[in-house]
């Protein structure tokens, strides 16, 4: 039983406080991405649960068994760093060997353990090049062998892909996924960049400073992020947020910052007469024109294409709104448009610091 | 602080740390414990002190070493600045000349001074053919006899040893200069004095600084040359307070009055440590 | 005009420099070849005609300095061992663990390399005799730590700050130990750095005086510096023979040299700008 469990794990640096009491629980086989800022702590919490830096306060689990005092060695975890971490003087070969030999593994098991992760990687040509000879992608996956040949309880995977280039990065997270798929072994796995999250994870930890801010299946934080801070995140092009109330006179609508109306769904009447964001996902946003109900006017000010889709960026409500459409657009710089927005993905957030979902 | 919270950094120095203690920090202290005891091992107070102070010879030692001191630093720096400087000029063989230049620091110290005693030599001495055949003097002088002439002929041999250190040094830092700055200043018009003074001196400042405490720390400790050439003469007139310690110690073994001067000669060297520190490493502040 | 004008500006100053900095040498290596009769002369013979090795026999078969030699040897050797393995330690625990007192603990030891030595030879003379190791090999040995560990220490932390950790953590990962990652990964690839800490530690006690000096003073212990010194009395010097002993002193050094002049200048430039 590989389940990895966090309870409520502090971490201080002095009197500066890394992590603040994180509850996490990684349950047998699942893959959880934690992602989040610079800064957030999401790479102390995995050295963490490694063994490569101290616990503060709080405890962490693996197979039902507490590790804190547990050296790493010990843990039985396997860690893939973001520059690969292979050791120069050493063949690949040697490189996936090195564990089992201080562990006083007998040499024909050894062998047979490196073969066996090799031919699943794809790395028999290379066993007995030095890491130098070889190319990032090689790299990466000599280090992911090296984790492999292991067979340990949970990976550990620290921002793996950072150091590639763009496409060997998509390349990579499909093999990883793959991998995942095949051996079923509990793994967690950092990254800044949200899509990595978002294509891998069987769940999401989202955090910030130090604190969770959400946890969930992808597309959970996707269409019902908790806070201001997980929608903005999640999601590329990013959330637009509208900032404003909901409009006093008793019609349904949200009155932006600038005046703009936008209608909303007949079900907000808590939110009456207080501030709020209203925040609406680019997909979400479409152009239409002039004469359609419940359409509001903004000006154009940038037009992206990327080939499949077209961002076009307007100045309305008092901020740029990024709005994705499918077809190619003629709009120009300064054209006036007209907007409208699919009432029923809507979210609200509080005007607030925390910026916590509000009941729709 | 229990044992299990001591990072396993302590463990790694602690040998170093209690090697270089037994070594360095018990024989300083029992110096000291030396310098106020007698003969017999009895308290006696500040005696050898008074005796070391007041010894005829103690003034002109003093003099002699600020003397080798600041004459030896200074051509040091003269000779290795105008060194660093050319070195730093492009021309052919080049890299040649660098290795060339470091002989007279990698010759160890003893052949140094045996060999220049040698062209120093009075009569068989290369350096007094020389200077006759080019007309400069009509008569062998006996540098290392002559009690005027013994002291710059051992500063000679020390700026000789030294000046590739400083060179290399001055080399370094030249080399970190970005090229523009150089050109920059050309395009102005300046002259190459004017590249000397303006860019490359002031760039240097900080290297020459701890250079010359360096410099200065391994003059006041020089015994090597001037032992194995004069040996302290003639009549005393190269003598230097680190040979006197020697002397002291080993040709008349009143260990106790070596403990004395050591302990006076350690807290000089420490005086002018700290003062440098203070007049130098606050000007580099600006 | 100004082009050959800057070439004389700076040939000229060029070839007094070398000039300078190799005759004394060349002249030394000159006169070990002179016959005697051809040393004493005056006006002095600029080369040696017919060149001889009679010097070099008597300093080789006649003299003590082959035994000096081999003193100097052994201790040299003895003394860059020892200092080597007292300072990897030492600079793996600076290099890589935070603890406190560390500054002060690295301030100490490079305070070591300052040291006067005029200032220690009285008690360390008597703490050796106490121990009993005046004119033996160790007692030599150990006072030749506070020349070589100092820098050693503060060279061979700059090359263990410069392997990136996470190599270690990986290696921590796969179940080495503390020592094991020194031994394993860290140590392989700081080879450079034990190549220019044993040779500075060699030469540095090869060409050592002032403690040989005052330490090994019975005639089988004596270094090669104190027997060189040897042949020149008050009033009566061998000079072919100094000059030869001279040569054969200055030998392994050159050597030594001449295989590593690159790593030596720019060894030195990178500490240079290290500041």
């Amino acid at each position: 039983m590989a389940q990895v469990a966090l309870n409520k794990l502090v971490k201080r640096y002095g009197a500066y406080q890394a992590l603040h009491e994180v509850d996490m629980t990684v349950e047998n086989g699942e893959f959880v991405v934690l992602v989040g800022p610079s800064g957030c702590g999401k790479s102390t919490l995995l050295r963490m649960i490694a063994g490569l830096e101290e616990i503060s306060g709080g405890t962490i689990s693996i197979g039902g068994r507490v590790v804190n005092t547990i050296r790493p060695k010990e843990r039985d975890i396997a860690m893939v760093f973001q520059s690969y971490a292979l050791y120069p003087h050493m063949t690949v070969r040697k490189n996936m060997s090195f564990a089992l030999k201080l562990a006083g593994v007998a040499q024909p098991e050894i062998d047979k353990a490196v073969e066996r992760a090799a031919a699943i990687l794809g790395l028999e040509p290379l066993l007995d090049r030095k890491p130098k000879q070889l190319s990032g992608g090689q790299r990466q996956r000599v280090a992911m062998g090296r984790a492999i040949v292991r067979n340990p309880q949970v990976f550990l995977f620290d921002e793996p892909l950072s150091n590639l280039d763009a496409k060997l990065r998509v390349q990579m997270r499909a093999e990883i996924r793959e991998l995942h798929q095949r051996l079923g072994a509990t793994t967690v796995y950092v990254t800044h960049d949200q899509i990595e999250a978002m294509t891998m994870a069987d769940k999401i930890v989202v955090m910030r400073d130090g604190h969770i801010e959400q946890i969930g299946h992808p597309l959970e934080l996707y269409d019902r992020p908790a806070n201001r801070f997980v929608a903005g995140f999640i999601g590329s092009p990013a959330m637009n947020f509208i900032e404003g109330q909901v409009d006093a006179s008793g019609t349904d609508r949200f009155i932006a910052s600038d005046g703009t109306a936008i209608p909303v769904s007949a079900r907000l009447g808590i939110l009456k007469r207080s501030p709020a964001v209203l925040a609406i996902r680019p997909e979400d946003l479409s152009i239409v024109a002039e004469n359609t109900p419940g359409a509001f006017p903004g000006m154009v000010s940038v037009v992206e294409t990327t080939g499949p889709e077209t961002i076009v960026i307007a100045n309305s409500c008092g901020t740029r709104l990024s709005v994705v459409i499918k077809e190619r657009s003629r709009l120009k710089l300064g054209e006036k448009v007209w907007l409208s927005a699919d009432v029923s993905k809507l979210h609200f957030f509080e005007a607030s610091e925390d910026g916590r979902r509000l009941a729709a | 602080m229990t044992l299990r919270n001591i990072s396993p950094g302590v463990w790694f120095i602690l040998p170093t740390m209690l090697l270089l203690a037994a070594l360095i920090v018990y024989p300083m202290l029992s110096t000291a414990e030396l310098s106020v005891t007698d003969a017999n091992g009895a308290f006696s107070g500040m005696r050898n002190f008074n005796v070391a102070i007041s010894a005829p010879s103690t003034r002109l030692i003093l003099f002699n070493t600020a003397y080798y001191v600041i004459g030896s630093v200074v051509f040091q720096l003269l000779l290795g600045i105008l060194a660093g400087i050319l070195l730093n000029q492009h021309f052919a063989g080049r890299s040649l000349v660098r290795s060339l230049m470091l002989i007279p620091w990698v010759v160890p110290g003893i052949v140094a001074a045996m060999t220049w005693a040698w062209m120093f030599h009075t009569d068989y001495g290369i350096i007094n053919y020389m200077l006759m055949q080019v007309g400069i003097i009509s008569e062998p002088i006996g540098w290392l006899t002559n009690p005027n002439t013994v002291m710059p002929a051992l500063i000679a041999v020390n700026a000789w040893k030294m000046f590739p250190f400083v060179a290399v040094m001055v080399l370094a830092g030249l080399q970190s200069v970005p090229e523009e700055l150089y050109e920059a200043v050309r395009v102005d018009g300046a002259s190459f004095w004017h590249e000397i003074w303006h860019i490359m001196l002031p760039q240097l400042r900080p290297v020459l600084v701890s250079i010359t405490l360096l410099l200065t720390i391994w003059a006041l400790d020089g015994i090597t040359i001037i032992y194995s050439i004069t040996g302290g003469g003639p009549a005393n007139r190269s003598m230097i307070f680190p040979i006197q310690i020697y002397v002291q110690a080993f040709e008349y073994f009143e260990f106790n009055r070596a403990a004395a001067l050591s302990v006076l000669y350690f807290l000089f060297i420490s005086v002018i440590i700290v003062l440098y520190m203070r007049v130098f490493a606050a000007q580099e502040k600006d | 005009m100004k082009d050959s004008r800057r070439t004389l500006l700076i040939s000229l100053p060029v070839a007094i420099l070398v000039i300078v900095a190799v005759f004394p040498f060349l002249w030394m290596a000159v006169s070990a070849f002179k016959p005697l009769s051809q040393l004493y002369t005056i006006p002095p013979q600029w080369l040696p005609d017919p060149p001889t090795l009679a010097n070099f026999k008597n300093v080789l078969f006649e003299s003590n300095i082959p035994r000096y030699f081999v003193n100097s040897l052994i201790i040299s050797i003895g003394s860059t061992f020892l200092a080597l393995v007292f300072a990897v330690f030492a600079a793996y625990g600076f290099a890589r663990f935070d603890f406190r007192g560390r500054s002060a603990a690295l301030a100490f030891v490079l305070i070591g390399q300052l040291l006067p030595t005029a200032t220690v030879i009285v008690p360390l003379y008597i703490v050796l005799n106490y121990l009993g190791l005046i004119n033996t090999y160790l007692g030599l040995i150990l006072v030749y730590l506070i020349l070589t560990l100092p820098l050693s220490v503060w060279m061979l932390t700059g090359y263990f700050r410069g392997i990136p950790k996470e190599l270690e953590d990986a290696a921590i990962i796969d179940g080495a130990s503390q020592l094991g990652v020194l031994f394993r990964i860290s140590l392989p690839l700081v080879t450079p750095g034990i190549i220019a800490v044993t040779l500075y530690s060699f030469v540095a006690t090869w060409n050592e005086f002032v403690f040989a000096l005052s330490f090994a003073t019975e005639k089988e212990m004596k270094t090669l510096p104190i027997g060189l010194a040897e042949f020149s009395t008050e009033f009566d010097t061998d000079w072919g023979a100094v000059m030869a002993a001279s040569f054969v002193m200055t030998l392994p050094i050159a050597l030594i040299f001449l295989v590593m002049q690159r790593m030596f200048v720019s060894g030195l430039m990178s500490g240079a700008t290290k500041g």
